[in-house]
């Protein structure tokens, strides 16, 4: 029996998260710049009237930006999870198997609904009443038939946010219009390939051969096809994968150009790695930091450092991983004229996690580090708040961190930053 | 020191409160000791609905008369039913405002309950939306 999912995403989620709490950004072209803010990643319906795109630089739409009158902001990521976390627990309330796809998209399961219509529209609803964000529902029988099905609802309004394209006439019937390369996991080049050969819509491609999607690109696109008919391939998790690895890495909002500050910025970002670690009740194997100039600006020097090391032993301890990072910095710092560089990036991966009681141990292992001083150091940070106890090489000045000259204030996380009423 | 029994009993969500009646007395163990579970979470009995409750910073003092102060945080409901007599977070020409929702000759205003001072009345138009339902109000003094 085929499992009715549906996909619950905010178109421009960003910007109506900055709407909640600021009124005056009603009806006006509003864009959230990316990560230090270099580009637009969000624009509101107004501001892609104006011809804003996507990931389009900010340097490039200043005009634009003046001109119209368009607000801009940079990511306020706490503001964003907060609001996502609300919209998740509303979804809650209508289904118990919830998989998180991104901050504003969630699966959901549907099955043992009668009327899935009446239900998903009362869920949309409410998350706009009690939360403020208006999303829109794809239902189907697989992931990437409900995401076509969203994505048709979010584009055409007759559908009032809410399309269940589980009924066979109306999928035949709105499949065709569906452009091939709007379908999930559809890429560009893929795309471009398909309509080489003449399949141009959703339909020509489930219609497709399996055996020629195959050779055309590989099983990801056999398993499109067939996801398409109706076959579920990818399934909804109920359980999260064990985590393999993880990165912590950050654009720096001034480059750095000194080894000093270089180290200040891995430091934090290996803090901020040993710190999950301990979280997930994880140890790590192998670390890698890495840092290099912007690609972008072929004008200036470039040079891209990157150094691994393995853990031996495994660790989640903050001294031990930053000792290993300024190992693998020192190693991987340019040679010569080191002045003439500006590093824009820097980061940390970690690699071959494994659960703390899991870890390999030999007969000679020297314990090091100390768990109860990690204890400790989490313990002063969840009392006092993120970065009251700090390593000394972290540094006080952070010109590291991310340029955010447009950041709306922390509307629900900080009693300084709450929303004023008169 | 006299203990006087509640005839009344607390209501909060239609579920009775149970009140603790305790004496306290020196030298004797507590007989509620046995009985104190959490620490006191007020936060929690003014939240009725996590998910749609926002916590707002109230500037001037159009309230007065219900309670509400300059200064004061307070928590509002965006779940909360819409009745007569509240007091609600409006948004009005872009603008978002503190006030009691009344109803004359059939339209639906915004009037402020402060009986010091005057403040205008505000019509509400097609234009204007009910935020949500002032839920509670927390305020603190200094200790220093």
């Amino acid at each position: 029996m085929t499992r009715p999912i549906a996909i619950s995403d905010s178109a421009n989620f960003y910007v109506s998260a900055e709407r909640i709490f600021d009124p005056s950004l009603k009806d006006v072209p509003v864009i959230v710049l990316s990560n230090n803010d270099g580009c637009a990643v969000a624009r509101s319906d107004e501001a892609k009237a104006l011809g804003i795109k996507m990931g389009e630089p900010l340097h490039l739409i200043r005009d634009k930006i003046e001109a119209h009158g368009v607000r801009v902001f940079s990511s306020n990521y706490t503001l964003y999870g907060d609001i996502s976390r609300r919209v998740v627990e509303v979804y809650e309330d209508y289904t118990p198997n919830v998989e998180i796809y991104s901050i504003d998209e969630c699966f959901l399961d549907f099955s043992g609904f009668k009327d899935r219509i009446i239900h998903a529209r009362a869920m949309r609803s409410d998350v706009l009443r009690r939360v403020g964000v208006p999303v829109r529902v794809g239902i189907a029988s697989t992931k990437t038939l409900a995401k076509c099905a969203n994505d048709i609802a979010k584009k055409n309004p007759i559908f009032a946010g809410v399309l269940d394209i589980m009924d066979p006439t109306l999928s035949s019937w709105l499949l065709p219009l569906v452009p091939v390369g709007d379908i999930w996991g559809i890429g560009r080049k893929t795309a471009a390939k398909l309509k080489g050969i003449g399949v141009g819509t959703a339909a020509e491609l489930r219609d497709m051969p399996l055996r020629q999607a195959r050779a055309l690109g590989t099983v990801v696109l056999e398993r499109t096809v067939l996801e398409l008919q109706g076959e579920s391939c990818i399934a909804f998790d109920d359980v999260e994968p064990q985590r393999k690895g993880m990165a912590v890495t950050r654009s720096s909002g001034v480059p750095m150009k000194d080894f000093d500050t270089l180290f200040q910025a891995i430091t934090a970002h290996a803090t901020r790695a040993a710190e999950k670690l301990r979280q997930h009740g994880l140890v790590a194997g192998t670390l890698t930091v890495f840092f290099h100039t912007n690609r972008h600006r072929s004008d200036r020097p470039q040079y891209a450092g990157s150094r691994s090391t393995r853990l031996t032993p495994m660790s989640s301890d903050t001294f031990e991983l930053v000792g290993a990072a300024k190992r693998c910095a020192i190693a991987a710092w340019p040679k010569g004229n080191t002045q003439a560089y500006g590093f824009t990036k820097a980061g940390i991966m970690l690699d071959d996690l494994l659960p703390l009681e899991d870890r390999p141990r030999t007969l000679f292992d020297v314990p090091k580090g100390s768990p109860a001083l990690m204890k400790a150091f989490d313990a002063v940070n969840t009392r006092f708040g993120k970065k009251a106890l700090v390593l000394g090489s972290e540094g006080m000045t952070r010109s590291w961190q991310l340029r955010a000259n447009y950041r709306s204030p922390r509307y629900t996380t900080r009693i300084s930053d709450l929303p004023v009423v008169r | 020191m006299p203990v006087y029994p509640i005839e009344i009993p607390v209501v909060a969500e239609g579920q009775i409160v149970p009140i603790l009646l305790a004496r306290a007395s020196a030298g004797f163990p507590s007989p509620a000791g046995d009985d104190l579970e959490d620490e006191i979470d007020p936060i929690a009995w003014v939240v009725r609905h996590p998910s749609s409750t926002f916590w707002w910073r109230v500037e001037g003092d159009c309230l007065w008369d219900v309670g509400i102060r300059d200064g004061d945080i307070i928590a509002v409901d965006r779940a909360g039913k819409r009745r007569l007599g509240r007091a609600v977070l409006a948004v009005v020409e872009g603008a978002v405002t503190a006030k009691i929702l009344r109803k004359r000759n059939g339209n639906f205003y915004l009037a402020p309950a402060n009986t010091r001072e005057a403040f205008p009345d505000i019509e509400l138009n097609e234009d204007s939306e009910i935020w949500g339902v002032i839920a509670g109000v927390v305020r603190r003094y200094d200790v220093a």
